[in-house]
């Protein structure tokens, strides 16, 4: 369905050194720095999935994002969406995707909801059976229907939201592009949105591409994820190859009382490397132990203490990708 | 699409950040362009036939003087007062130790500095081009700076006041838009106060607005008698005394109604 | 194509049911309007007050360059200039951001962002110029001759396109200075056009003819109403707003294309 190769993107910014002599000077002659925002992108998308789009801010993801919407025009590469080039922003195209961004929004500020949903409609030239149809489908997945005879302007944060969705996938585009969807809402409306957005993967098949900061919208929602970080794809895969190959650790809860406490001291430093201590205190630890260590360090604990509370889990996604957006991904 | 009546109202603080002088050139052009077809329009008049005192040199120094006057005394306070105490932003002016006309007139002497530039430019190369003769005596000048300094007080205060309107009605431009149209016929653009037919010009010599604009550059001209002359400077600190009053209350009444609505 | 006209009934249906559109306050606008054509009128009362007429421009030939003047500025502004003036400002979609939902419509980008915006209300004013021109027209009681009519109605389609185009180059510039709405110059260089362009001096008139075409906009249109226009005059100015068209059109799209490589 999207097709990227080396795709890459130059941006010339104007510098200036502070003072009033280059100020005057850049009257003549202005500098430009080159900012390479995105460099030698390649992927493949099949259609019907649903991707996410992950990195820093300033990575390159809303850039890329920009392309293959037909946005922006690339310095380098090409792009082929649902068999268009998207910068030609042929109508054929334009009708197949869709753009919501958290931050803005293209309902009318001064008119009510229903009658920006029924100019979308005539601009996408969409036939009045299909309209009413869309339009029933997404006003019950959505809930928006009291929202229906009111002002843009009126409405909550996440009732707009959940309007701008209803807009964008009115003429049910084969491919959705989500910037940032969830940008602002409570946590409730996230897991309303996430489920929709599910949903309509599933019934409708559509592919789908989103970028958040959230990371509970990538974990629930996307099983493959591209890492963009300083305009270069650095990861192309599952979410969870990425977190073993991070932080290839396990992490380990052990809740008990002073006296396991004492014995702890005693039994921890024997692990050696293979364990790190996170946190301790009287009535709890947590370790954080080598993946391939893991099941040796568990068995031995259970062993010497079988009285105490253990649980195992992978270290929050957070923190894997915090630290992957410090350091980059090691090859 | 109407210059005179119906300014946008775009913020001038992200404007200038954005395009920095070209905003204010370009509202200065309006204005001067706004006075310049009259210049044009009685020049041709003249030309064909002689009128009543007035040669082709004097109205063209008298139209390029008010021009650049026309630019210097131009209220820029009425739209951020109004729009400071619609949105209740005039609550941080109010906890100013300075009575807020101080910071008004600040920043539209800056806000000038570069309108002026533009207008004083444009019209010294009109000036140039058109060539009229030019006779000022240094009595008239002086004369001519204190009568501008007046003027361009009056027309601050006059302006300021409408804009307190605001404190009562949202309705605030229409009283504005009326003083602007009064301006506009009264205040010397349209016609110098020489040429307005008989009544128009008894209603002129009353209102305000010809002491605003039109009075110094007679003066600079020196076409008036010294009677008309101490006519006219009495008339413009009256008016002035007028506003000052007038101010006064509408400033107590306003406060004490912004203070009883909750700002 | 029809489904364009369908479309611009759309906007135009959409934005008269703007909640901004409705005149809540009848009386401001009808003070409005009262303010503004006495203002209109009172200077025009004042100049002739001291002659009869100037360069062969009588009262009455006066009133009507004032009503045609008028008409223009009404028919511009009844759709053209509201919607164009959605790019560039701060409240502007190139400064806000949104021109990217613009951008992405399944639709011609100039025909969008000229037709999407309309004030309906503004053809209420419409009676106002014509009965100004028609009171000129009785004064100067000259007969009404079909040709003179339709020469004026094809003077009017040209001033109009002309206005367009000269918009649309102003418009244009927001992509270069990030929103700055120099529509306003416009608006200015319009305001010379009140009187007629025989009171400037040559290289203003020039200008005014040729490269800001203002004349073509309110004095010949005013001299094909009432006779005196030469043909090849209206036709200078029919190939005139052609070409401004086509060049407006160019530099937008090219605009846009720059605006497409360069934003970030």
């Amino acid at each position: 369905m999207i097709t990227v190769r080396h795709l890459s993107k130059t941006f010339l910014i104007p510098e200036r050194e502070p003072g009033w002599k280059a100020a005057l000077g850049s009257l003549v002659k202005r500098h430009f720095c080159p900012v390479h925002a995105v460099q030698d992108v390649n992927f493949t998308i099949e259609p019907g999935e649903m991707v996410g789009f992950i990195g820093p801010n300033g990575a390159g993801k809303t850039t890329t994002l920009k392309m293959l919407a037909g946005l922006l025009y690339p310095s380098h590469g090409e792009v082929v969406v649902a068999g268009y080039t998207p910068w030609e922003r042929k109508t054929a195209f334009l009708r197949t995707i869709t753009l919501v961004m958290g931050n803005r929004g293209q309902l009318n500020w001064e008119n009510t909801v229903a009658d920006s949903l029924y100019v979308l409609a005539e601009i996408y030239n969409l036939p009045p059976a299909q309209y009413r149809d869309a339009l029933e489908e997404l006003v019950e997945m959505l809930e928006i229907k009291e929202h229906l005879p009111r002002l843009a302007r009126n409405l909550s944060l996440g009732e707009r939201m959940k309007c701008e969705i209803a807009a964008a996938l009115l003429h049910r585009p084969q491919v959705v592009f989500l910037d940032e969807p969830t940008l602002g809402l409570d946590v409730s409306m996230q897991i309303r949105l996430r489920s929709f957005i599910s949903e309509y993967n599933r019934t409708r098949g559509a592919t789908i591409l989103l970028t958040s900061h959230y990371m509970a919208d990538v974990v629930s929602l996307c099983r493959r994820v591209l890492l963009i970080q300083n305009g270069s794809l650095l990861f192309d895969g599952e979410l969870k190859h990425l977190a073993e190959k991070m932080a290839p650790f396990k992490q380990v809860r052990l809740e008990h009382g002073e006296l396991i406490f004492e014995r702890l001291k005693g039994l921890l430093p024997q692990f050696g490397e293979d364990i790190t201590i996170l946190e301790q205190s009287s009535d709890r630890t947590i370790l954080r132990v080598r993946r391939s260590q893991a099941s040796a360090v568990i068995a031995r604990l259970v062993q010497e203490m079988p009285a105490v509370d253990l649980s195992v889990e992978d270290p929050p996604i957070e923190a894997v990708i915090d630290q992957v957006y410090r350091q980059g991904v090691e090859r | 699409m109407n210059l005179r009546g119906a300014r946008a109202l775009i913020s001038r603080t992200w404007m200038r950040n954005l395009s920095g002088w070209g905003f204010e050139w370009m509202l200065a052009f309006g204005h001067l362009i706004e006075t310049l077809v009259y210049m044009f329009v009685w020049v041709t008049i003249a030309r064909q036939k002689s009128l009543p005192g007035i040669e082709r040199d004097e109205l063209v120094v008298y139209y390029l003087i008010m021009m650049v006057l026309h630019e210097i005394t131009y209220p820029g306070a009425h739209y951020s007062i109004g729009a400071a105490i619609r949105s209740g932003g005039f609550s941080t002016w109010l906890l100013r130790p300075l009575s807020p006309i101080f910071s008004v007139i600040a920043s539209d002497l800056a806000d000038k500095a570069i309108s002026v530039s533009f207008t004083l430019l444009t019209t010294f190369i009109l000036g140039l081009v058109l060539q009229p003769a030019i006779h000022f005596t240094f009595a008239n000048l002086l004369l001519f700076l204190l009568a501008a300094a007046l003027a361009y007080f009056l027309r601050f205060l006059q302006a300021y006041m409408l804009a307190l309107l605001a404190f009562w009605t949202e309705r605030a431009d229409a009283f504005l838009k009326l003083s602007d149209t009064l301006l506009f016929i009264f205040a010397g653009q349209v016609a110098p106060f020489a040429l307005l037919p008989h009544g128009l010009q008894v209603i002129a010599a009353i209102l305000p607005y010809r002491y605003m604009l039109g009075f110094p550059v007679e003066v600079l001209q020196g076409q008036l008698s010294p009677a008309q002359l101490g006519q006219g400077f009495l008339m413009l600190l009256a008016w002035i005394g007028l506003s000052l009053l007038a101010h006064q209350v509408i400033w107590k009444r306003g406060l004490r109604r912004y203070s009883a609505v909750g700002g | 194509m029809s489904r364009y006209l369908r479309l611009i009934r759309t906007f135009a249906r959409t934005s008269f049911q703007a909640e901004t559109a409705f005149r809540a306050h009848f009386f401001t606008y009808l003070f409005n309007t009262v303010l503004g054509l006495g203002t209109e009128l009172a200077g025009l009362g004042i100049l002739f007050s001291q002659v009869e007429s100037f360069q062969g421009w009588t009262y009455g030939r006066a009133l009507i360059l004032l009503g045609v003047y008028l008409l223009v500025n009404i028919l511009l502004d009844i759709n053209l200039w509201i919607s164009m003036n959605t790019l560039g400002g701060e409240d502007g979609e190139v400064f806000q951001g949104t021109f990217d939902f613009t951008l992405l419509k399944p639709l011609n980008t100039q025909f969008y962002i000229s037709f999407r915006t309309w004030d309906i209300w503004r053809i209420l004013d419409l009676p106002v110029g014509m009965v100004i021109i028609g009171w000129g027209m009785f004064l100067l009681d000259e007969p009404l001759r079909l040709g003179a009519i339709l020469g004026f109605l094809l003077m009017l389609l040209i001033a109009v396109c002309l206005g367009y185009s000269l918009i649309l180059i102003l418009e244009t510039c927001v992509f270069y200075y990030l929103g700055a709405p120099l529509t306003w110059i416009f608006s200015t260089l319009y305001n010379m056009g009140r009187y007629p362009i025989t009171i400037y001096p040559d290289w203003i008139r020039t200008i005014l003819t040729w490269i800001v075409p203002v004349a073509f906009m309110t004095t010949i249109p005013t001299q094909a109403l009432t006779g005196s226009a030469s043909t090849w005059m209206v036709l200078a100015g029919f190939v005139l707003a052609v070409v401004l068209f086509m060049f407006a059109s160019f530099f937008f799209h090219r605009s846009l294309r720059r605006y497409m490589s360069a934003s970030s």
